[in-house]
């Protein structure tokens, strides 16, 4: 009886990941029913997305250190997971000089999804931990370094990559419903993640260093944690995203899909779970709903000349304007909650506030 | 705090029904279209339909632009024209352009836009990573797909299916021409040859080009690498100086802002070799980069040659291009747009319909002249391959001269 009790005020008090995704189930749910194939195409992508930008989140919310490497171990799980799951003859056709033990290889796609994001770790868990002593504007620019490396590897490294060349012949697995499963998936992992001790010692680090490490925080043990679980999650991304275009080069893996991500992350907050939620679900919104207005302003010829980049001016404007008013994301570090369990243990409210917003018996018949 | 927090959940909330009535709206919106264009059939044959709707998934913004911006241009003005002169099958034509903004996943969902507002065929972007989620979509649909000037042997119906075409030589014919045309018309027997390694199409483009050439029976001397970007091209150059014999000519597989360079460092230096290369060449940025000092004894290999004295046909399509547009074409890619307006509105009157297997059938079997060359396609078991001439350009002094086109004898496998 003791244990349901925790349970469920441990519930109560993070409703977050909760709150978050049934809202994006019921998306998914209603675009399987009801939507065309462009709607599944954007969900999925949206779902993709989420993936990255949660990933992203994990370790750049929680230490303070942008990451832009992140993308590359996107690449890493792309180009390892479509090694696994092609088959033998795709692989004889895009990948001729395959080494000969990859060559018979052929796993169902969820094996090889695993396998990519395990690959993506552990490149991040190899070269993070010298990395991770680094702070600021250093491991900013190191980071942005390893993502050069990453890529000019994946350009060069031909037998597996097929060098600067379009890999093609992958199977299209990525469906509407495995897109939804994992990002609903890494909303819960990047949320209980932050509540970990690990975690909160990560967020220690990040906003006092020195008083964190100077009350026992290991801070180059606690980034490397999130450092490796935001690759592994990458990882699954890539894969993700691999398995849903079927044909990509290297260069997917490079500057304009880390801004498009950074981006989605700075608009949300980068400090919180919901933020990254919400700004990957902004930013798609704010994308589609603009390139349909674009579009049949176009088509209807109300204007002479075609408005070209019209999406693009105002997709930027808007998120000028955005980080002009809430310079920290829509959300900053905020989770998003119920109102009524704000968990004890912040003791920022009297204990009149909270019997007032709070209905405890109703919980308990939950 | 408390207050903070229960606006941004009431942000939340908004925002996510905004998402949700959006793409409601979005499905009833499109809900029709969708029914128009699954009765399309059904109401073709009756003509009952007042247009036939051709679709292009062409990107206007980012780094396909240059290549797919004319393009649109020169399809728009074909468009136009077939319209003045009744159109086909007894109807007009009309040319949709949803920018695809290099992006691939936005190509795709472009192309899908356009099949449901009834699109009969899809003219994609002219690069394969980004063309080709246009034509994967295209093929789902059962219509026909076609890049203007996409040149990836992976552009092929082995790749994308039965229905899916690319207008462009492939990088097999390119690299095949220049090296009959060296060993066979200017009868050069040894090479040196610089790739850059930066992009595929340098790289597969030497590829080719080295494969022809050593069956011919030209000697190779060595195969050079350069890094576009590098900006310095003197390790390559020293190794060219030091060799004992010299080659015939240097076959450099690279492209502008760097090709400017490199050639620049090669002339100054004094060697004054002939220069073959690829269509890259065939921008009026490398010409007058070189000027009248560097720019001699060059020859590359292209889809066409705009000018009036090359056909008639040219001299018409010129003419139109002026009273539409004013003035003269200011990139090639405005001629391969027109060219597959053309081959894609004369597949549907020798088909008779707009059906896709049907166009593509007609597409296979009739031997095209376009203003970018003779074209024959191979069928869809051996991929499309696109047999087409190049057209061969010398450029002296700066000024570019059209030698004539140049159909390779054998075409090296992709």
């Amino acid at each position: 009886m003791k244990n349901t009790n925790a349970g469920i005020l441990w519930l109560k008090s993070h409703t977050t990941p909760f709150i978050l995704s049934i809202p994006l189930l019921i998306l998914a749910v209603l675009v399987q029913a009801y939507g065309d194939t462009l709607l599944v195409r954007i969900v999925t992508v949206l779902f993709i997305n989420l993936v990255m930008v949660l990933s992203l989140q994990v370790f750049m919310g929680n230490s303070g250190i942008l990451n832009f490497a992140h993308i590359g171990f996107m690449g890493i799980g792309a180009y390892t997971s479509v090694l696994f799951s092609m088959t033998p003859q795709a692989k004889a056709a895009t990948l001729p000089d395959l080494y000969p033990f990859l060559r018979p290889i052929h796993l169902p796609f969820l094996p090889s999804l695993l396998i990519g994001a395990i690959a993506a770790a552990l490149v991040a868990a190899l070269v993070g931990y010298a990395l991770m002593r680094l702070s600021d504007a250093a491991a900013v620019i190191t980071l942005f370094a390893l993502l050069v490396i990453i890529h000019t590897i994946l350009v060069h490294w031909s037998i597996v990559t097929n060098g600067p060349r379009t890999l093609f012949g992958v199977d299209n697995y990525t469906s509407l419903g495995i897109s939804t499963f994992f990002g609903i998936l890494v909303i819960f992992i990047a949320y209980l993640f932050k509540e970990t001790p690990v975690g909160l010692k990560l967020r220690a680090s990040r906003d006092d260093r020195y008083a964190a490490a100077s009350i026992g925080v290991n801070i180059v043990q606690v980034r490397w944690a999130g450092f490796v679980l935001s690759a592994f999650l990458a990882g699954f991304g890539g894969g993700l995203w691999a398995h849903f275009i079927t044909s990509f080069s290297p260069y997917a893996f490079y500057l304009t899909e880390t801004f498009s991500v950074l981006s989605m992350l700075v608009i949300g907050g980068t400090g919180s779970v919901s933020g990254a939620v919400l700004g990957t679900v902004v930013v798609t919104l704010l994308r589609e709903g603009l390139r349909a207005v674009e579009n049949s302003v176009n088509i209807a010829g109300v204007f002479p000349n075609n408005l070209v980049g019209f999406t693009e001016v105002v997709l930027s404007l808007l998120l000028i304007l955005i980080l002009v008013f809430r310079p920290s994301g829509l959300l900053g570090s905020q989770e998003i909650r119920l109102a009524n369990t704000i968990p004890l243990a912040s003791g920022k409210f009297s204990a009149s506030e909270l019997s007032r917003e709070s209905s405890p018996k109703e919980g308990e018949h939950v | 705090m408390m207050k903070k927090q229960l606006r941004s959940f009431t942000i939340v909330v908004l925002l996510f029904s905004l998402l949700l009535t959006a793409c409601g709206g979005g499905a009833a919106t499109q809900a029709p279209q969708q029914a128009a264009a699954t009765q399309a059939p059904q109401q073709g044959a009756a003509s009952s339909e007042e247009k036939i709707i051709i679709g292009a998934a062409l990107c206007l913004t980012g780094i396909q632009a240059p290549l797919d911006e004319p393009a649109l241009r020169g399809a728009q003005l074909a468009v136009d024209v077939i319209n003045e002169k009744g159109g086909i099958l007894g109807k007009k034509v009309e040319l949709i352009n949803l920018d695809g903004k290099s992006d691939p996943v936005t190509v795709g969902n472009v192309a899908v836009q356009l099949i449901q507002q009834g699109a009969k065929a899809i003219i994609t972007p002219s690069d394969f990573d980004f063309g080709s989620p246009a034509s994967r979509e295209a093929q789902k649909a059962g219509i026909v797909g076609i890049s203007p000037a996409a040149s990836s042997p992976l552009f092929s119906s082995t790749v994308l299916g039965d229905k899916q075409f690319t207008m462009s030589m492939w990088n097999t014919t390119m690299g095949a021409a220049a090296a009959e045309y060296a060993y066979n018309v200017l009868g050069y027997r040894s090479v040196y040859v610089v790739t850059d390694t930066f992009i595929d199409y340098t790289k597969s483009l030497s590829r080719y080009f080295i494969v022809a050439f050593k069956n011919l029976g030209g000697e190779v001397m060595f195969e050079d690498t350069y890094t576009q970007g590098a900006q310095d091209f003197s390790a390559q150059l020293a190794r060219i100086q030091a060799l004992e014999k010299k080659p015939d000519f240097l076959y450099i597989s690279s492209y502008m802002p760097d090709l400017g360079m490199i050639i620049r460092t090669i002339r100054e230096a004094g060697v004054d070799l002939p220069i073959v290369g690829g269509d890259s060449y065939d921008d009026p940025g490398l010409f007058e980069a070189l000027g009248a000092e560097y720019g001699s004894n060059i020859y590359f290999t292209t889809h066409s040659w705009v000018s009036p004295d090359t056909s008639p046909e040219m001299k018409q399509f010129l003419d139109y291009y002026k009273a539409k547009y004013g003035g003269e074409p200011d990139a090639m890619w405005v001629v391969t747009g027109w060219d597959v307006v053309n081959i894609l509105t004369k597949a549907m009157e020798i088909a008779g319909s707009t059906d896709g297997a049907a166009m593509a059938k007609a597409m296979e079997d009739t031997e095209w002249n376009l203003l970018t060359g003779k074209l024959d396609w191979s069928d869809a078991a051996t991929g499309h391959e696109s047999n087409k001439e190049a057209a061969m350009v010398i450029l002296t002094e700066g000024k570019p001269s059209f030698w004539g086109w140049y159909r390779p004898a054998v075409i090296p496998p992709p």
